[in-house]
């Protein structure tokens, strides 16, 4: 195959993955530092109504409530809490927190609404697969950018280390890579 | 030669050196990236459980002693976790990336119970992916020391990357059309996140 094409290919596929790259790298120092990214500041808070049945287990209730806001995020369990005429729960995603505190007789709602900042989100992408309940399809179409990013990661890398070996390598380079690639195997087979 | 090509040549030493170096690693989080989204595929079985009840003193588990307790105890990992619990009992939690080690003083410092949680082959290999941070023995601050160097090696790779593209395929329709394209989409993706 001409270098020429394998250049343009290493180069479409770098430049197709180069964001989601970016963010990898600042949340892999982000998660290797302990770095605490999320803000915890109220950013929001607004009412709505809702339409109550109290005969629904919890986490039905809580995916109704938020279903019947149209919000967007996963409804831990661990953060639900029932009073005799309220129940709490959280709606939480990579983006945004939102408290929710609803009361069962009126169907009134309290939101309260953290955003977690631009870093939070730039990490948080680390771990994004494109499925959160209610996101939109642009949102959901992440699982197949997420697919194709991996597969064009991995192409750009075999790419590279072929141009490399074929084109531009000295001995001491092989020798040097060749040892920490082996030092980084051996590392990865001990822990 | 020319001060620009000093540069673009310094700026291709850097992207191939960035991706030489963590090449194994790249490799390594693309295999267990795959792994992690098929989770499913990859069965929860075939690890192993144990519980074992010892009698101790509390010079057993002095500070003087705790690396030969270790080591007799065969308790792998670093510790992750350290809490007392309501009824008064310490607990202690080890990981590696294919064990996890839960160890029990009860509240009179007289007895421990190890539980010991040795995982499947996908799940020790998606282990290496999880573990992070700068604690624990040599090896593990040695993986830490990697997992910066990849951190740095892709932001470097990429920022150079993308220089040296402007330089060699500028005019190329195709490298703007994929550039502009990923650009867009993952800046919709992260507004999205972001006002969600």
């Amino acid at each position: 195959m001409k270098k020429s094409l394998l250049i343009n290919l290493h180069v479409y596929c770098g430049l197709f993955t180069c964001f989601y790259l970016l963010s990898l790298g600042t949340s892999s120092l982000v998660l290797n530092h302990k770095i605490e990214v999320d803000k915890k500041d109220v950013t929001q808070e607004w009412e709505s109504k809702v339409a109550i049945d109290t005969t629904l287990a919890d986490l039905d209730l809580a995916e109704s409530i938020r279903d019947q806001l149209g919000m967007m995020g996963w409804v831990p369990p661990w953060r639900y809490h029932k009073e005799k005429d309220a129940f709490s729960f959280e709606i939480t995603h990579l983006g945004k927190n939102s408290d929710i505190r609803t009361e069962f007789a009126s169907g009134r709602v309290q939101v309260t609404e953290y955003r977690k900042g631009f870093l939070a989100v730039l990490h948080g992408m680390h771990f994004f697969n494109g499925k959160i309940p209610n996101a939109p399809f642009i949102l959901r179409s992440f699982a197949v950018y997420q697919y194709l990013g991996l597969l064009v990661l991995l192409i750009s890398l075999i790419l590279g280390l072929w141009l490399w070996i074929k084109f531009s390598y000295h001995p001491w380079e092989l020798y040097l890579f060749g040892f920490i690639f082996l030092s980084s195997l051996l590392i990865m087979i001990l822990i | 030669m020319s001060t620009t090509t000093k540069f673009y040549q310094v700026l291709k030493k850097i992207h191939l050196y960035a991706g030489l170096s963590t090449a194994a690693l790249l490799i390594m989080y693309v295999a267990t990236s795959y792994m992690m989204i098929h989770h499913d595929s990859f069965p929860s079985e075939g690890g192993t459980q144990s519980t074992e009840n010892i009698k101790i003193t509390a010079a057993d588990i002095s500070e003087d002693n705790w690396v030969d307790f270790i080591r007799v105890h065969d308790i792998k990992g670093r510790l992750n976790n350290e809490r007392i619990n309501a009824s008064g009992e310490k607990i202690m939690q080890f990981n590696s990336a294919a064990t996890n080690t839960t160890l029990k003083i009860n509240a009179t410092g007289d007895e421990v119970e190890i539980t010991r949680n040795e995982k499947n082959l996908a799940h020790s290999i998606i282990g290496v992916h999880r573990l992070s941070g700068y604690d624990g023995p040599l090896k593990y601050n040695l993986y830490a020391l990697f997992l910066d160097a990849v951190g740095i090696s892709l932001i470097l790779f990429t920022i150079t990357g993308v220089i040296m593209w402007l330089r060699l395929l500028k005019n190329n329709k195709w490298a703007w059309g994929i550039f502009i394209a990923g650009a867009i989409y993952y800046g919709i993706v992260m507004v999205l996140l972001y006002i969600g």
